[in-house]
C-alpha cells in the first residue's frame, strides 16, 4: 500500500521531465505530437550542438557553485547552532532578521542589493557572487530546528569531556543531523547554481558567465529559438544538479546505520 | 565562541539584508507617503494580493499535504526504497525553474497532453481560474524532491522507542503513521508551512515563464512589473515593503503559536 503512495506520486512527478529529455533528442515535430510519444522513433543530437560556450559556462558554475555550497553549509550551521543552544543579548531580534531575507521578493531587493555590491565593490566578480549568497534564511531556519532535536544532554556529556563549541558542532551535532545536511545541501545547490536573475544581473563579462545565464541567453538569442533547443538546455541545466544530488546522498544518507540510541 | 560562529552570518546579513532593506525603505519613501498612498487605488496590485492569498491556499496543502503522505509511507519502505523514492522526486526539483519551463508550458498547452488526456481543449494559461492552480501545480511539483527529502530526515532521526511501543500496544500501520510519526516531526512541519506560505506569494518564474499576465500575477509578479516593466522603483519598493511586512507578520504569528 505504501508503495503504491509512493510510486504513483513518484511517476507524476516525473513524467514531464521524462517528456524534456525524450523531446530534446527528437525533432520537434515528433515531440509535439499527441498522444505523446513515449520513446522517440529517431534519435538526434543536433539540439546540443547549439551551445558553444558551453565548457565554459561548465567551468564557471563549478567553481561558484562548490564555493556556494560550501559557504552556504557552513554559514547555515554555524548560524543554526548558535540559535539552537546559545542565548545572548538581542536574539529575539537577530533571528527575525536573519530571516528577514526570504520575506523581502527577490527582484525588488536586487535593486538596492545591486547598489550595495557596487559599493562594495563585489560586481562583476565571482567571489561577490558567492558572498552575496551565502547567508540562505530557509537554510539557516532549518538547521536550526533540526539541532534543536538534538538532546541536550548529549552536548552537555561532550562538553564535560572537553569538546569546543567547534568541536561540539563538527563533531557532534553535524554527524547526527547527516539527513539534514544532505537536504541543505540540495537547497544551497539551487542558490549557487540555478539563480538566473541575480547571477545574469553580477556576472556582466562573457568569460564570467555561469551555465544557466549562458544557456538563457543563448535560447532567447538563437536563431528562432526552437523548442528542441529550449528542451536541451533544460536538459544540459539539470546535470549540475543531479551531480549535487549525487554527491550529498552519497556522504550524508549512506552510512546512517550508526545512528545515535539512548 | 559563540560569537565567532555568530559572527559570518551576522555580517552577511548586515551587508546583504539590512543595508538593502534598509534601501529599499528609503526608495519607498522618496516621495514622502505618495507610494504608499496610491497604492490603494492600484488595481492590479489589489488582485495580485487576491492572487497571493488564493496561492497560499493552493501550494501550502499541494506541497506539505502530499509530500507529508508520500513521505510517511515511504519511511517504511527498505533503505533502497527510500532512496530510489529521494531520487525520484528529485529529479523534478534538479532541473526546475526557468530553464524548464517550457516543458510546462507543453504539458498546459491546447494540444497538450492534459488536453488530450482529458478530450478537452482548453487554454489552461490563458484565464486566471485555470492559470493560477497550472502554475500552482508546476511550482509544487518542483518542490517535492526537497519537502520530501525533509521530511524523511526527520522520520528517520524519530526515537525507534516511540514506535516500538505504540507497537506492541497493538496499534494499526496507519495508526502508527497518523498518531505516533506525524505529531513527533510536527516542528519540521510547521517549519515548511510557514516556508511555503512564505514563498507563496513571491511565486515568479512560473508566472513569468507560463502566464506572464496581469489575471496570474502574485505580488512579487505584480512588484516585478512595476519595478522592471513600469521602470517606478518607488512604487515597486513600497509594494515590496507591503508584502515584507505580510510576510514578517506570519513569522511573528508562527512564532507566537510555538512558544505560546
Amino acid at each position: 500500500m505504501g508503495k503504491v503512495v509512493v510510486i504513483t506520486a513518484a511517476v507524476l512527478c516525473i513524467l514531464p521531465l521524462y517528456f524534456l529529455a525524450i523531446g530534446s533528442v527528437t525533432t520537434e515535430g515528433a515531440f509535439l505530437q499527441m498522444p505523446p510519444t513515449l520513446w522517440p522513433q529517431e534519435i538526434t543530437f543536433d539540439n546540443y550542438r547549439q551551445f558553444p560556450g558551453i565548457g565554459h559556462w561548465a567551468g564557471n558554475t563549478l567553481v561558484v557553485g562548490v564555493c556556494g555550497i560550501i559557504g552556504i553549509v557552513g554559514v547555515s550551521c554555524a548560524t543554526g547552532y548558535v540559535f539552537a543552544f546559545h542565548s545572548f543579548p538581542l536574539k529575539r531580534i537577530l533571528w527575525p532578521l536573519m530571516l528577514a531575507g526570504m520575506m523581502v521578493p527577490r527582484l525588488a531587493l536586487m535593486i538596492p542589493k545591486y547598489s550595495v555590491m557596487m559599493k562594495l565593490g563585489l560586481i562583476d566578480t565571482r567571489a561577490g557572487l558567492i558572498l552575496s549568497e551565502m547567508l540562505y534564511p530557509a537554510t539557516v531556519y532549518m538547521a536550526r530546528t533540526f539541532f534543536e532535536t538534538v538532546p541536550q544532554a548529549i552536548r552537555d556529556a561532550a562538553k564535560i569531556d572537553g569538546a569546543g563549541e567547534v568541536g561540539i558542532l563538527a563533531r557532534i551535532v553535524i554527524p547526527m543531523s547527516k539527513p539534514l545536511i544532505a537536504c541543505v545541501i540540495v537547497f544551497a545547490g539551487v542558490m549557487a547554481i540555478s539563480d538566473y536573475v541575480w547571477q545574469a544581473q553580477v556576472l556582466q563579462t562573457p568569460g564570467k558567465q555561469t551555465l544557466i545565464v549562458g544557456l538563457m541567453q543563448s535560447i532567447g538569442q538563437g536563431p528562432g529559438g526552437s523548442i528542441g533547443q529550449e528542451l536541451a538546455a533544460g536538459v544540459l541545466m539539470s546535470i549540475p544538479m543531479l551531480a549535487v544530488f549525487l554527491v550529498s546522498s552519497r556522504f550524508f544518507i549512506k552510512g546512517l546505520g550508526g545512528a545515535v540510541k539512548e | 565562541m559563540k560569537y565567532v560562529l555568530l559572527a559570518p552570518g551576522a555580517t552577511l546579513c548586515a551587508l546583504f539584508v539590512v543595508w538593502p532593506v534598509g534601501e529599499l525603505v528609503k526608495m519607498s519613501l522618496s516621495d514622502g507617503a505618495q507610494n504608499y498612498l496610491l497604492m490603494f487605488s492600484d488595481a492590479d496590485f489589489g488582485r495580485s494580493i487576491i492572487n497571493s492569498l488564493i496561492y497560499t491556499a493552493l501550494l501550502v496543502p499541494l506541497q506539505v499535504g502530499v509530500a507529508l503522505v508520500v513521505a510517511l509511507n515511504a519511511v517504511n519502505l527498505s533503505k533502497r526504497g527510500q532512496d530510489m523514492a529521494r531520487f525520484a522526486f528529485y529529479i523534478p526539483f534538479s532541473c526546475a525553474g526557468i530553464v524548464v519551463a517550457v516543458i510546462w508550458k507543453w504539458v498546459f498547452h491546447v494540444n497538450g497532453p492534459v488536453n488530450w488526456m482529458l478530450r478537452t481543449r482548453i487554454d489552461f494559461l490563458a484565464n486566471r481560474w485555470t492559470a493560477i492552480p497550472a502554475v500552482s501545480i508546476a511550482t509544487a511539483a518542483a518542490m517535492y524532491g526537497v519537502i520530501i527529502a525533509l521530511f524523511l530526515a526527520a522520520l528517520i532521526g524519530i526515537d525507534p522507542a516511540l514506535y516500538d511501543a505504540a507497537k506492541i500496544d497493538g496499534a494499526s500501520p496507519r495508526q502508527i503513521r497518523w498518531r505516533v510519526m506525524a505529531p513527533a516531526i510536527m516542528p519540521v512541519v510547521w517549519m515548511y508551512i510557514l516556508l511555503a506560505a512564505i514563498a507563496a506569494p513571491q511565486v515568479i518564474e512560473y508566472v513569468l515563464a507560463l502566464a506572464p499576465h496581469r489575471y496570474g500575477a502574485t505580488m512579487a509578479y505584480d512588484i516585478y512589473e512595476t519595478a522592471w516593466l513600469e521602470g517606478q522603483h518607488g512604487a515597486a519598493a513600497a509594494k515590496a515593503i507591503v508584502l515584507f511586512a505580510w510576510l514578517m507578520f506570519l513569522m511573528w504569528g508562527k512564532t507566537r503559536l510555538s512558544h505560546g
